[in-house]
C-alpha cells in the first residue's frame, strides 16, 4: 500500500484525473493512480493535500504517461497537509524553468490554431512544476485559458486549464457577476483582481500536464495553478 | 491587406472555412453551414475553442468570442453571424473614431495613466566624486547635482520599466491585455530580444499586441508619443503603451567614461498609456497636440558614445559646446512651439523638458523667462536619465496638474534634445 500527496485533480471529459507525489528519499515524484477501470475517476470526493492510502500494480506505462498506475481505488485518507507545505513539495518533484524542460523535449506552437503540444514519443513524462512570473486568463463561456510566463522569460500560449478548483471558482465567478457585458467583465476580473492576488503570492506555482494522444499529439494543459482560489477574492466582485 | 472592420462578408466566411479547415482531419468534409461542429463529432470543445481563436486572429478582431454569452456558436453559419456582428461593430467604432479625429484634428488621443521606476539606490554627488576621482564639487557645485538613482544588482531596464509599466496600467484601469501596441525606448538597453519585446512577454500582452522600439536617446519618448498618437489616430490602435527604461550606472561606470560625463547620469523608467478622449469628462486627461522634430548637424560631433574594437567605450564630449547648443536649441523649441500653438509661455503648466544636467535647466529658465518651478525636479535629485528623462518629468507634471479641470490647467510644453542633435518639442493641452 502507498500513501500519495495528492497534489493535482484536473477535470477530464469523462471524469477526473488525479495525481499524488510520492515520497522517494529526499525528494517526490509524481505518480497518477488510475481508477480499476478506465483512465478517469467519475466521482473523486478528496482535496488536493490529502494524503490517500492506494495499492498500486505496476503494470508496465505508455510513454509520456510514465506515472500512470492502476490501483484498485482509494483506501483510506491518512491525512493532509497545508497549501503551502504541498507547494513547498512541488517544489522537490519534477521542475523546470523553461520550455525544453519541461518535458525533456521539444515543445511546439500550434501553427494552425492555439495551443501548445509535444510530439509523440519525444516527451519523457506527463508532468511538471514551474514558477508563475505572470499569468493572464482568457474565458469563453464553455472554457478557460490561461496563458503563463516562465522564470525563463519563455511563455506558454493558450493552455486549457482543466484544474478542478480553479474551474469550479470561475463558474461560481460567472454565477456572481451578472449584467451587461457579463463576461468581459468576468475577464477584467480574472485577469486585474485575481490574477494580481496570485502573482503577490510567495509562490505561485504550476504544474503543467500533457494530454493522452490527441489529434495524433500531446497537448500541454494547465492541472494545477498555486494559491488556489479563495473565497476572500469574491468581496472585490462588489 | 484589409483593416480589422473593413472585410467583405465573403473574406468572413473565407476566414471561418479556412480555420475550421486547418482544425479538421484532412479526410473530413467541411460541416454543413447549420450543422453543429461538436455534436457532429468533427471538433471536440479544446479544438471547438482552437478554432475560434484561429478565426479571431485571422479577421484581425480581439475579444469576439469570449463575449458570447450562453453557448459559443458551433456551426459555420452562427460563427459567420458572431464574427459578421464582431466585425461591423468594429467597423463603426473605427469610423466613428476617424470622424472624431476629423472634426478636432489630433487633438483626440489623451494620456489616461502613467507611471514612474527609479533605481532604488541614491548615491550622493559627493560619493559619485569620489567614485570617478572627480574634484570635490566638480558634480555637486559646478553640475548642480544632489544625488543619482541607480539600479540594485537586481534591477534592469526591464524591471524597472516593468514598475513604471504596473502602475502607469493600474492609474488608467486598462488591463495589459487590452493594449495594442507597445512602443518603447531606451538608449542603454542593447541587446536583442528588444525592451519591447521582453516587456510584451512579462506583461502577458495578446499576441496580437504589435512592438515598436524607438531609437532617438533623449528624444526617445517624443518620438514614442508621437508614433503612439499616429497609431491611435489611423485607427490601428485603441491603446497604445509608451515605455521608456534607461540604466546608465553600468556602462558609463567609473573606469569606463570620464567623471565629468558618467557621473550625470542615474537610472530609471517611465511609462504612460494613451489612447481616444472622451471629451465630455469633467477632468478630461490631457490629450496630444502638435509635435515637430527635426536634426541639427551642427552640433553632431559635441557628443558621441560608441564602443570600441575592443568593447571598450569610445566616448567624444565636449561639454562646453554642448551645454550651449542644447540650452539654445531648447529655448528655440520653446519659442516655436509657443507660435505654433498661440499659448504664450506664461500660460504652460510646466515644461517637461529634457534635463542634460540642473545648472542647464537653471540656464534654460533664465533664458526662456519662465520660472524654474515650472520645470519638474529631475536631474537634481535622480540624474540625467536619457530617454527616461522627459517621461520622469512629464509623470511628475501630470501628476500635479492632471487631476485639475480643464479650466484650472495649462498646456504643459515638452522639449528634449539629443546626440546628433536630434530635437523635438510637443504640447499637451
Amino acid at each position: 500500500m502507498k500513501k500519495l500527496l495528492i497534489t493535482d485533480i484536473t477535470r477530464m471529459v469523462q471524469g477526473f484525473c488525479v495525481i499524488g507525489l510520492e515520497r522517494q528519499g529526499q525528494s517526490f515524484c509524481s505518480v497518477r493512480p488510475l481508477p480499476p477501470w478506465g483512465n478517469a475517476w467519475t466521482g473523486f470526493p478528496y482535496q488536493r493535500g490529502d494524503i490517500l492510502q492506494f495499492l498500486l500494480s505496476s503494470i508496465p506505462t505508455v510513454s509520456p504517461h510514465v506515472e500512470d498506475h492502476p490501483s484498485s481505488g482509494v483506501l483510506g485518507k491518512a491525512g493532509q497537509v497545508s497549501e503551502a507545505d504541498l507547494v513547498g513539495y512541488l517544489h522537490k518533484a519534477e521542475t523546470s524553468e523553461n520550455l525544453r524542460g519541461l518535458f525533456k523535449c521539444v515543445v511546439n506552437e500550434n501553427t494552425k490554431g492555439s495551443g501548445v503540444y509535444v510530439e509523440p514519443d519525444t516527451a519523457l513524462r506527463s508532468v511538471c512544476g514551474c514558477e508563475v512570473l505572470n499569468v493572464r486568463f482568457q474565458l469563453f463561456s464553455e472554457a478557460v485559458r490561461v496563458t503563463l510566463l516562465l522564470p525563463s522569460g519563455e511563455i506558454l500560449r493558450d493552455l486549457p486549464v482543466v484544474d478542478r478548483d480553479w474551474n469550479e471558482y470561475i463558474a461560481r465567478v460567472l454565477q456572481k457577476i451578472t449584467g451587461a457585458n457579463r463576461l468581459h467583465r468576468v475577464n477584467r476580473f480574472l485577469n486585474l483582481v485575481m490574477a494580481e492576488y496570485l502573482l503577490n503570492d510567495a509562490n505561485p506555482f504550476a504544474r503543467i500536464g500533457l494530454t493522452r494522444l490527441h489529434n495524433e499529439k500531446h497537448w500541454l494543459m494547465l492541472d494545477s495553478l498555486f494559491p488556489l482560489p479563495r473565497m476572500a477574492w469574491f468581496d472585490q466582485l462588489s | 491587406m484589409d483593416a480589422p472592420g473593413n472585410l467583405r462578408e465573403d473574406r468572413l466566411r473565407e476566414i471561418v472555412d479556412q480555420c475550421l479547415r486547418l482544425a479538421l482531419p484532412e479526410a473530413l468534409p467541411l460541416p454543413a453551414e447549420d450543422e453543429d461542429w461538436i455534436a457532429s463529432g468533427a471538433l471536440d470543445s479544446m479544438a471547438h475553442v482552437d478554432v475560434l481563436l484561429c478565426i479571431e486572429k485571422a479577421a484581425g478582431l480581439t475579444n469576439v468570442f469570449n463575449r458570447v454569452e450562453a453557448h459559443l456558436p458551433r456551426s459555420r453559419r452562427s460563427v459567420f453571424h458572431t464574427l459578421r456582428a464582431a466585425s461591423s461593430e468594429q467597423k463603426q467604432s473605427v469610423e466613428s473614431q476617424r470622424l472624431e479625429t476629423e472634426h478636432r484634428g489630433s487633438a483626440s488621443v489623451g494620456i489616461s495613466g502613467w507611471g514612474i521606476a527609479l533605481g532604488s539606490v541614491r548615491v550622493k554627488a559627493a560619493a559619485l566624486e569620489r567614485e570617478y576621482s572627480l574634484a570635490p564639487g566638480t558634480l555637486e557645485q559646478r553640475a548642480g547635482i544632489e544625488s543619482v538613482a541607480r539600479v540594485k544588482v537586481q534591477e534592469d531596464e526591464i524591471t524597472l520599466a516593468h514598475r513604471a509599466v504596473k502602475a502607469a496600467l493600474d492609474q488608467s484601469g486598462v488591463d495589459a491585455g487590452d493594449v495594442d501596441w507597445i512602443v518603447a525606448s531606451s538608449e542603454t538597453f542593447l541587446g536583442y530580444p528588444s525592451l519591447g519585446s521582453l516587456l510584451h512577454s512579462r506583461l502577458l500582452a495578446r499576441d496580437t499586441c504589435g512592438v515598436l522600439d524607438i531609437g532617438g536617446a533623449c528624444v526617445g519618448l517624443l518620438h514614442c508619443l508621437a508614433v503612439a498618437r499616429s497609431l491611435v489616430v489611423a485607427g490601428m490602435a485603441s491603446r497604445v503603451l509608451i515605455v521608456t527604461g534607461d540604466v546608465h550606472s553600468r556602462p558609463l561606470a567609473a573606469g569606463r567614461v570620464p567623471g565629468e560625463f558618467g557621473g550625470l547620469f542615474g537610472d530609471g523608467a517611465s511609462a504612460f498609456v494613451l489612447g481616444s478622449v472622451d471629451e465630455a469628462e469633467r477632468t478630461p486627461p490631457y490629450r496630444l497636440g502638435e509635435f515637430q522634430f527635426g536634426c541639427a548637424g551642427t552640433f553632431a560631433a559635441a557628443l558621441a558614445v560608441g564602443t570600441g574594437a575592443s568593447g571598450e567605450v569610445t566616448l567624444k564630449f565636449e561639454g562646453e559646446a554642448l551645454a550651449r547648443a542644447a540650452v539654445g536649441r531648447l529655448e528655440r523649441i520653446i519659442a516655436d512651439l509657443e507660435l505654433r500653438s498661440g499659448v504664450p509661455r506664461a500660460q504652460v503648466s510646466s515644461f517637461a523638458t529634457h534635463q542634460p544636467n540642473p545648472r542647464l535647466v537653471e540656464l534654460l529658465a533664465r533664458q526662456a523667462e519662465v520660472p524654474l518651478e515650472k520645470f519638474p525636479v529631475v536631474a537634481k535629485t535622480c540624474g540625467n536619465l536619457g530617454s527616461s528623462t522627459c517621461g520622469v518629468a512629464l509623470s511628475m507634471a501630470l501628476a500635479e496638474h492632471g487631476g485639475k479641470s480643464a479650466d484650472q490647467r495649462g498646456p504643459i510644453f515638452l522639449a528634449a534634445v539629443g546626440p546628433g542633435m536630434l530635437w523635438g518639442g510637443g504640447i499637451l493641452y
